[in-house]
């Protein structure tokens, strides 16, 4: 059993959460720049700092082998964060963009993400440039040929942050054309330029914005925004961002997020790489029923006081998931957990405890996010209202884990591990090139591991894009449509709603519709057929101690 | 106003202003308004015009540092901006106020913005058109200020849109407006053969007239002219319903008052066209012969020259349109090159005997022709309606309206629209070969195809067939009309 902690019997706490908190529940003025608290006290042995990627985390080390490897890992951590991803290259704005020698291919896929407080203060800034490794290393090659060899010097030069004035004169100019719209009693959205498209939002004290040449539409980069706003209030809460801004409106709020930008960056790399954004709906393991109910039993035994939800995560995809009765775990909410758990490998290596909100769940407050990986792929994630509850939260991981041993789980969910993304081939329709199958009264979705030609980042993206409009078209809020086809020059897309599923279908361009309706329909039984594999059907609720499972869903009825 | 008895209140979109300005000409924060060349409505303060006009300026600078291309299009919560360099640092500025929809709801007015029919890619046609319609007369705008004031200039800018952009009804805009494009008419081998001989008899008896222009009400006979770019501006203008009803300088006034010179183009997708007209006019005898352009009265020696600048180069024409009978209408440009001394009475006389006699007899022939045509739709028509254009040559052809049973309802038209703003940005996204959408509320099929210049649509209303017939019956379709092209 871990008992950590000495003296204080304080839960470990991270620097960002306690200055939050004393402002939050002094209600003083907002933490000035010097808010984190001295190091005063002198931490006990077993407690280890962890800075990950800049944010210290402060750690309590379990006594598990793993702990003897932390300082190693702690090196690793942020460069991996910054480098282990598909070459998304931050780079500054401007420099990059006025550079014609890079040629269509570079000034074609570029996107930027500013978020600035409305008195036109930067907050973040994220340049992506969509390069792919594999991509790059043929590119090298190629380096001798003049227009590559500029391609890759320029991006040298355009892969260090833009400098601070520039940035600054840019945040004051945005803030300058959203100011000049309220004015007139309206509201900026959206500009065009060409290819480019620049969507405003406004949420509250913050202005964020995107420009994009990538093709994607308004409506998605909007959605895009309205994530990463989340990601922010995820950070502060809704509250103290509002307090922060109404007593001091020149606030630099770099101060309050410095150490967490890497949520940011992690959060704006998946926007196009996974379909669970534009979705609304998360990914969720495929295991059999059986050692589904088993997980579910694990996860209602010994719940402790102030859990609120209790998560069991593997790869970003959903295990198990424990919820209060009243209230249900919004996707967005755990796409943001799953981010935090994806930014930074820091988790890995023992228990964190960390101040979160849940934006969807209750803006307004900080829950506590108690995380610690029980398999090399397996985490725990428990979220209490209950700061001091650190101890409770660390039992009964301990009960879980045990639970999921004594049921035979852990073979079950290592097997379902190895099977995923299962294969296209399992489906037995092989006219298709690639599908999604949503839930819609789950918020679930399955997809099979994409096969060629999707394996290359740029179709992948290509598809994922075609996808989003399907599903714009599906859901417009004027004139939806039932069905949709599309068919281009790479190829042909069926997206359409059977009862309570929604499908999404990918064939080949010259595909008769003959053939892409025969498949969607195959495809649809096949789903049904799974239906217990592929989703989470029933969601244990908290405070049922016997061994039972409420059969309810993951969510309630949707709300309008 | 009223929030009265109603449950909800519609009000269409309209034309916010319109404004064309030149930030080089404006070398410092007081002179801003020296910038400006045309804000319309006039009745828009000074100081407002500076700060609308230097935001577009601002949007412009904040764009380019992130584009190679400019800003050219606003979206805000309230209106639809448009932004296009028409010639070099002169830009053109169309702000549109959207519809909106104020439902009461709780006691409470909920309004609620509509962008129906105001897509990117539609409003820009209209600004186009709006430009191509001022070249037409003006050449452009350097040139004008090359040869005169700038407070002339504001004059003659003032004047021609004063009276063009009215004529706009931004509260139904649709594809018809999205592609101004040409109605062709339909001709067998005999009648094609006889319009090729009556237009190589007319260009060896009157040597001058090397580019006529031959319409039988909006439908495009002959087009003599080198390029479909040079006609669209000035068919454009021919067939608008609007021209003629008011004096615009360049039309005689010699039909009834208020009356178009050509009545049958249709402007939405959502009225019907007057087939009626087409065959038989409702006032038998009392139709029109003459120059609608040219002399008013044949013998009078006073006849006023038309310009027009056709081409990119804005190449100076003379113009002479004359109409026989209504129906049919020779719209000849005369390069101003030519010797003047030959717009003589004597040559107007010549001329309009010439048209007289043989346009008479090839109306009938080209009213069969039309019927023919119209008779082979029918079967289409019972099914579905379509709508092709072809940007290459600008033809257009459509069986929305043509009865009253074939207009679309506002969804299925909006949808077309969405279609069509969806292809047109094809070209910096994901480009679509072909979209099928079945409409949940309606359970309409829309489909729509792009390959190359063309474009084609049909529609299925209230269809409860599948995607495979509804495939079934578009083959069927193409191959019947379309076989060779698509």
């Amino acid at each position: 059993m871990p008992k950590p902690l000495s003296d204080s019997q304080q839960p470990p706490t991270s620097s960002r959460a306690s200055s939050a908190r004393s402002s939050q529940s002094a209600g003083q003025s907002p933490p000035p720049d010097a808010s984190r608290p001295s190091d005063s006290p002198p931490e006990p042995p077993p407690q280890t700092r962890l800075d990950v990627g800049g944010r210290a985390l402060v750690t309590a080390i379990t006594a598990t082998p793993a702990a003897a490897n932390t300082e190693n890992d702690v090196e690793r951590g942020p460069s991996q964060a910054a480098v282990g991803t598909f070459g998304d290259v931050d780079c500054d704005f401007s420099e990059g963009l006025n550079n014609a020698r890079t040629g269509p291919g570079w000034t074609n896929r570029r996107k930027h993400f500013f978020i600035l407080s409305c008195a036109g203060k930067p907050i973040y800034s994220r340049s992506v440039a969509f390069l792919v490794y594999p991509a790059w290393g043929h590119h090298m090659v190629l380096a001798l040929n003049r227009q590559y060899a500029d391609a890759l010097y320029d991006l040298r030069i355009i892969c260090r942050y833009g400098d601070e004035a520039k940035l600054s004169s840019l945040m004051g100019l945005i803030q300058a054309i959203i100011s000049f719209f309220a004015s007139d009693d309206d509201s900026v959205r959206s500009l065009t330029a060409g290819g480019h498209t620049f969507v405003f939002s406004v949420k509250g004290p913050l202005y964020l914005v995107a420009v994009s040449s990538t093709g994607e539409s308004v409506a998605q980069l909007r959605q895009q925004l309205s994530y990463l706003h989340s990601q922010i209030l995820f950070i502060l809460t809704s509250t103290q961002l509002t307090r922060i801004f109404d007593t001091r409106v020149n606030y630099d709020l770099r101060n309050l997020l410095s150490g967490t930008e890497m949520f940011l960056d992690q959060l704006a790399r998946s926007f196009q790489s996974t379909p669970g954004f534009f979705l609304g709906s998360v990914q969720c393991l495929r295991m059999p029923a059986r050692v589904r109910q088993k997980v579910a039993q694990a996860l209602s035994v010994g719940n402790p006081q102030g859990l609120a939800f209790g998560m069991l995560l593997a790869k970003d995809q959903l295990i198990g998931l424990i919820r209060p009765k009243r209230h249900s775990l919004h996707p967005a909410d755990l796409h943001l957990v799953a981010n935090m758990i994806a930014s930074s490998s820091g988790f890995r290596s023992g228990e964190a405890w960390t101040p979160v909100c849940l934006p969807m769940f209750n803006n307004k407050a900080f829950l506590h996010a108690y995380v610690c990986y029980v398999g090399p792929d397996l985490c725990v994630v428990l979220c209490s209202t209950d700061k001091d509850s650190f101890f409770g939260m660390s039992e009964y991981k301990a009960e879980i884990v045990k639970g999921l041993e004594e049921g035979g789980c852990v073979d079950g969910i290592d097997e379902a591990l190895h099977g995923v993304p299962y294969s296209i081939v399992e489906v037995g329709v092989p006219s298709l090139r690639h599908f999604i199958v949503k839930s819609t009264p789950l918020v679930q979705y399955t997809q099979p591991a994409p096969a060629p030609p999707y394996t290359r980042k740029d179709d992948w993206r290509r598809l994922l894009q075609i996808y989003q409009r399907a599903s714009e078209a599906l859901h417009a809020r004027i004139d939806p449509v039932s069905t949709y086809f599309y068919t281009g020059p790479a190829e042909a897309v069926l997206a359409c709603t059977v009862g309570t599923l929604e499908l999404y279908a990918a064939f080949g361009p010259l595909v008769s519709k003959t053939v892409a309706m025969d498949a969607i329909n195959a495809l649809a039984r096949w789903a049904r057929r799974c239906e217990d594999l592929l989703f989470l059907g029933s969601v244990p609720v908290l405070g049922s101690k016997q061994r039972s499972i409420t059969p309810e869903r993951l969510t309630g009825p949707t709300s309008p | 106003m009223g929030d009265g008895s109603g449950s909800w209140k519609h009000r269409p979109a309209s034309l916010a202003y319109f404004a064309i300005f030149n930030p080089s000409f404006s070398k410092s924060e007081d002179s801003a308004n020296d910038q400006i060349c045309l804000f319309y409505p006039s009745t828009v303060p000074a100081d407002e015009r500076a700060r609308q006009v230097g935001l577009a300026t601002a949007l412009v600078n904040f764009t380019k540092t992130f584009s190679p291309a400019p800003c050219d299009a606003v979206h805000t919560r309230k209106h639809r901006v448009i932004l296009h360099e028409v010639e070099p640092g002169y830009w053109m500025l169309l702000k549109v106020r959207l519809g909106t929809r104020t439902t009461v709801r709780a006691g409470h007015k909920v309004v609620e913005h509509l962008e129906d029919g105001l897509q990117d890619s539609i409003l820009r046609s209209v600004l186009l058109r709006a430009w191509e319609a001022f070249k037409l007369f003006h050449r452009g705008i350097d040139c004008i200020l090359r040869r005169h004031s700038m407070d002339v200039l504001r004059k003659i800018l003032e004047e021609f849109y004063s009276g063009f952009l009215p004529r706009i009804n931004f509260g139904s805009l649709d594809l018809l407006d999205a592609f101004d494009g040409i109605q062709f008419a339909s001709l067998s081998k005999a009648s094609y053969l006889q319009v090729l001989s009556l237009m190589r008899a007319l260009t060896a008896t009157f040597p001058m007239l090397k580019h006529p222009i031959l319409f039988w009400h909006d439908h495009l006979v002959w087009n003599g002219l080198e390029s479909f770019d040079a006609l669209k501006p000035l068919h454009s203008y021919i067939t608008d319903p609007e021209t003629g009803r008011v004096y615009d300088g360049v039309v005689n006034q010699v039909k009834r008052k208020g009356e178009p010179i050509i009545a049958t183009r249709r402007v939405s997708l959502q009225s019907v066209r007057q087939s009626r007209s087409f065959l038989k006019s409702p006032r038998r005898g009392a139709k029109f012969s003459g120059y609608l352009v040219g002399p008013v009265t044949i013998g009078s020696l006073d006849v006023e020259l038309k310009k027009i600048y056709l081409g990119p180069e804005g190449i100076e024409h003379n113009l002479i349109v004359y109409q026989v009978e209504e129906e049919c209408t020779l719209v000849v440009p005369v390069p101003a090159s030519e010797p003047p001394d030959q717009h003589s009475a004597e040559f107007y006389a010549r001329l309009s005997a010439f048209l007289d006699e043989r346009l008479t007899t090839l109306a009938p022939l080209l009213a069969d022709g039309y019927a023919s045509a119209k008779n082979l739709g029918e079967f289409a028509d019972q099914h579905f309606r379509y709508l092709y254009y072809n940007s290459m040559n600008l033809a257009f052809k459509t069986s929305i309206g043509s009865y009253k049973s074939t207009v679309l309802t506002p969804d299925l038209v909006q949808c077309l629209n969405r279609m069509h703003d969806e292809f047109a940005r094809g070209e910096y996204g994901t480009a679509a070969n072909e979209i099928c959408v079945k409409t949940a509320s309606t359970d309409a099929w829309v489909v729509g195809r792009r390959s190359g210049d063309r474009e084609l649509y049909l529609v299925f209303p209230k269809s409860d067939v599948g995607l495979v017939d509804i495939d079934d019956e578009v083959k069927k379709f193409t191959l019947g009309y379309f076989s060779d092209i698509l």
